[in-house]
């Protein structure tokens, strides 16, 4: 009964969801499943808010490895939370003056929003600059040249790089008319057009349809790992 | 040297007369109307969602290269009840602005001679500005909402609601800039413009505030050129200047001309125009404008597809030939008015609904077939084949494993994916005794995961050594989740690393810092963009459709790998599309540079079928 009744339920919705595709009174029924879907992942992020504190609160209290790190997620999550949904320090909305909770919680010059503008936004760029240097590490990695497959990879990825700064276009630039299709910016236009498409094409096919081969399993209730395995 | 006048005259002569037949065509083609298409025929398209109409019409007699193109029309819609509502109100706003407007700041110069008896003039005080500005203020922001409301309906391409609500704003922020000084009307036109922050669309919030700027960079100016006129004509400078106005210097009253009254008064004048025009009028709006190809002028007519079109009022329509000096020819008009009616099916998705028929047909056939015990081979995947050793090399040096099922939520096929896949993993983890946590992005995914991993540990026999605190939510954030993980990864070192599911910006972050650590790391995704990440950075990665077909090889069940099967019938079929795709576009080049044009227009037919038809 634990998975019969959530196996109803999915096989249920999802051929409804695909039939009302094709016809045109139920084409916004996938909207209304999106809504729901919604509402319930809201209710759930109580659940995730409790169990976020109870990881961690354990930590600390079992001085794990890191416990400090963990007060720090606690404070901030905690800080946040009670800024935001008290609306510390937002004035009320010109509409209702009356009403003190009346304003939004993300005001431009409120606490929320200075969290957010010198706490959080900083904190998150410093996260994705890092990423460059990863770039920069990968591709030394990867354009390695052991072997064939390698030197192609190496040989692609050094006229694609060239050719999108200026000095790929200085460096073929002398090359007469009749040869335009060699200068090294054309060379990147012409691999990011056709081989990468091609390529990426291909890809996109395959997910597309594993994309239905995995929906119909778990429509069709053969895959239900995802409940937790086949057993009643 | 007599003789030179009488050949020049004769030569005159035949130049006019060989030149006569080109000017008589240039004065055909370029300066005469073209004779008009026929035959108009509105339907209402079959099998649609209740928003098409197909025409037809037979081309003109003069189509044989002075037709440029052809233009399609539509009647409005039917105007709605509530916009004659708005339209009244709209008015009424008008009459009360000048109501306040006038006694306050005299008449703006070209006041018709006859309205102006209706007003009496007085200088206000500023309590009488202040209640005349709020009075005036509170009737814009309740008529606002309105205006914005049918400015998103479906009437709205049709009647323009949005020029409503810019000259209603215009309006305040005149009245503000006349009335209660600029630093004061700059704060209240700022709230207008916030007003509609939220609900009206950002180009057209932009273009909002580009004419507030414009209003109030003319007020700026207005004071100067109102400064001047006060040092030419004194105090009644207003008055003064309508009655002295040839005095006023020439440069003073080209800026005159601009100055914010006899702009105001332009925009008023506009926007009564436009109301006025409104009110009971029939008016054709431009559909389309379409050019004959080589085979609508073999076949004599053309046809044209008119969308968007609302089920619930009728549309008349009209063609018009345009030649190339861009002159209209009498219209065709249809017979009569055509609704457009919804059908229950949806034929626009005929064809995604027979590929996917096809496909789930494929792979339920295969499913049937495993079932029936007929050995399916499924090739070998590396990466998968590793998950064993990925595990036992964990156990062996004690350490965990990581999981990560991406960053999306439950409604996310490759979370599903994901999940599927970390069910295998888990039960050989618990078969092996090795600790596997999951920190999640998303509530549901961590619910979700905690159920699969219980039960896989319980599969395996092991019930008791599952533990539901190492499978937890993080949080939601991108950027927090990943640096949570890095922090974790650097501290724990884990052993081995498994990414399956969405990952964005973050999966080189991953799994580079997985790379130092010497984890084993195996990835699956099927975000073509990240894929390049994970290849460059992990030992193993399932690429697109090998990610969705872990959970089936891994369990080796028949009913699974019978799916995959049916995955490749999906595939012969894309394949023959794109054999087709390709030959019909390289016949169409080919016929093109042949100079077939016939065989080139069939082609390209064909062609725009299948991109227009089977590929949208």
């Amino acid at each position: 009964m634990k998975r019969t009744i959530p196996l109803l339920i999915t096989a249920i919705g999802g051929f409804v969801l695909i039939i009302a595709f094709f016809s045109s009174y139920t084409q916004s029924w996938g909207e209304v499943a999106a809504i729901w879907f919604d509402i319930l992942a809201a209710i759930a992020f109580i659940l995730g808010g409790g169990n976020l504190m109870k990881i961690h609160l354990k930590k600390i209290s079992d001085r794990k490895a890191g416990w400090a790190y963990s007060g720090v997620t606690l404070i901030a999550f905690l800080t946040t939370l009670i800024i935001g949904l008290g609306k510390i320090g937002v004035n009320p909305s010109e509409q209702f003056p009356d009403y003190a909770w009346s304003g939004s919680y993300r005001e431009v010059g409120g606490p929320f929003w200075w969290l957010y503008e010198f706490a959080f936004k900083p904190l998150t760029a410093t996260m994705f600059a890092m990423l460059a240097f990863y770039v920069a590490s990968a591709a030394f990695r990867a354009f390695r040249a052991k072997n064939i497959e390698a030197i192609l990879l190496l040989g692609t990825a050094f006229i694609i790089l060239l050719g999108r700064t200026y000095a790929g276009v200085w460096v073929t630039g002398w090359l007469p008319e009749w040869l335009e299709g060699l200068k090294l910016e054309n060379l990147t236009v012409t691999i990011m057009k056709v081989f990468n498409t091609a390529g990426n094409r291909a890809i996109m096919i395959g997910i597309a349809l594993g994309i239905v081969s995995t929906s119909l399993k778990v429509l069709l209730g053969v895959d239900r790992s995802y409940l937790g395995g086949g057993e009643e | 040297m007599r003789k030179r006048p009488i050949r020049t005259s004769v030569l005159a002569l035949m130049w006019m007369l060989c030149a006569l037949p080109v000017v008589r065509s240039v004065a055909q083609d370029g300066l005469q109307a073209p004779a008009p298409p026929s035959q108009l025929i509105a339907r209402d398209r079959p099998w649609d969602k209740g928003e098409k109409i197909d025409l037809r019409w037979k081309l003109s007699p003069d189509d044989s290269g002075t037709i440029a193109s052809y233009r399609i029309y539509r009647s409005l819609t039917t105007k709605p009840a509530e916009q004659d509502a708005l339209e009244r109100r709209i008015e009424d706003l008008w009459y009360l602005f000048e109501d306040l407007y006038v006694p306050m700041f005299g008449f703006p110069p070209g006041w018709p001679e006859d309205e102006k008896a209706r007003y009496e003039f007085h200088d206000p005080t500023p309590e009488e500005r202040e209640a005349a500005g709020t009075r005036l203020r509170s009737e814009l922001e309740s008529l606002l909402p309105e205006i914005k409301i049918l400015a998103k309906s479906q009437h709205a391409d049709d009647y323009d609601y949005e020029r409503y609500a810019e000259a209603a704003i215009e309006a305040l922020e005149t009245y503000l800039a006349a009335g209660m000084g600029l630093v004061e009307a700059n704060r209240r036109a700022a709230a207008a413009v916030k007003l509609l922050n939220h609900e009206i669309p950002l180009s057209e919030l932009q273009k909002a505030k580009i004419d507030y700027e414009n209003a109030a960079e003319r007020v700026a100016r207005d004071a100067v050129t109102e400064s001047k006129l006060a040092g030419l004509f004194g105090d009644n400078w207003k008055e003064e200047s309508e009655e002295r106005a040839d005095e006023i210097p020439v440069e003073l009253r080209k800026s005159l001309l601009d100055t914010r009254l006899e702009a105001e008064l332009q925009a008023e004048t506009k926007a009564r125009r436009e109301i006025a025009t409104r009110v009971g009028e029939t008016r054709w709006k431009l559909v389309a404008e379409v050019e004959p190809k080589l085979l609508n002028i073999r076949r004599g007519e053309m046809s044209y597809t008119a969308e968007q079109l609302d089920r619930h009022q009728e549309y008349l329509f009209k063609v018009v030939a345009v030649n190339r000096a861009e002159i209209e020819s009498a219209p065709a008009i249809a017979a009569s008015p055509v609704s457009p009616d919804r059908q229950i099916y949806d034929g626009n998705r005929l064809a995604m609904m027979l590929v996917t028929l096809i496909v789930c047909g494929a792979v339920v056939l295969f499913i049937g077939i495993a079932r029936t015990g007929r050995p399916l081979k499924v090739r070998k995947i590396a990466g998968l084949s590793a998950v064993e050793e990925a595990v036992g090399r964990a156990t062996e040096m004690g350490r965990s494993i990581l999981f990560v099922c991406g960053i999306q939520d439950m409604n996310d096929i490759q979370t599903i994916a994901g999940i599927t896949v970390l069910s295998r993993v888990a039960k050989t983890a618990a078969e092996y005794d090795a600790k596997i946590e999951v920190p999640t992005a998303r509530s549901l995914v961590m619910t979700a995961a905690r159920e699969t991993v219980q039960a896989s540990y319980l599969a395996a026999g092991r019930p008791d050594a599952y533990n539901e605190d190492l499978i937890y939510y993080v949080t939601d954030e991108q950027f927090g989740f990943v640096a949570y993980l890095q922090g974790m990864m650097s501290r724990e070192k884990p052993a081995a690393c498994f990414y399956m599911g969405t990952f964005f910006a973050e999966s080189l972050i991953l799994a580079e810092t997985g790379n130092s650590i010497g984890a084993i790391q195996i990835a699956g995704t099927a975000m073509p963009a990240q894929l390049p990440f994970f290849v460059a950075a992990c030992d193993y990665t399932l690429i697109g459709e090998e990610f969705f077909a872990a959970s089936a090889y891994l369990s080796g069940e028949p009913d699974q790998l019978g799916s995959l099967k049916g995955q490749d019938v999906g595939k012969a079929v894309v394949g023959i599309i794109v054999v087709l795709g390709v030959f019909l576009a390289t016949a169409l080049s080919v016929a093109a540079l042949a100079g077939n044009e016939v065989l080139a227009a069939h082609l390209e037919e064909i062609v725009e079928y299948l991109q227009r038809v089977i590929l949208t």
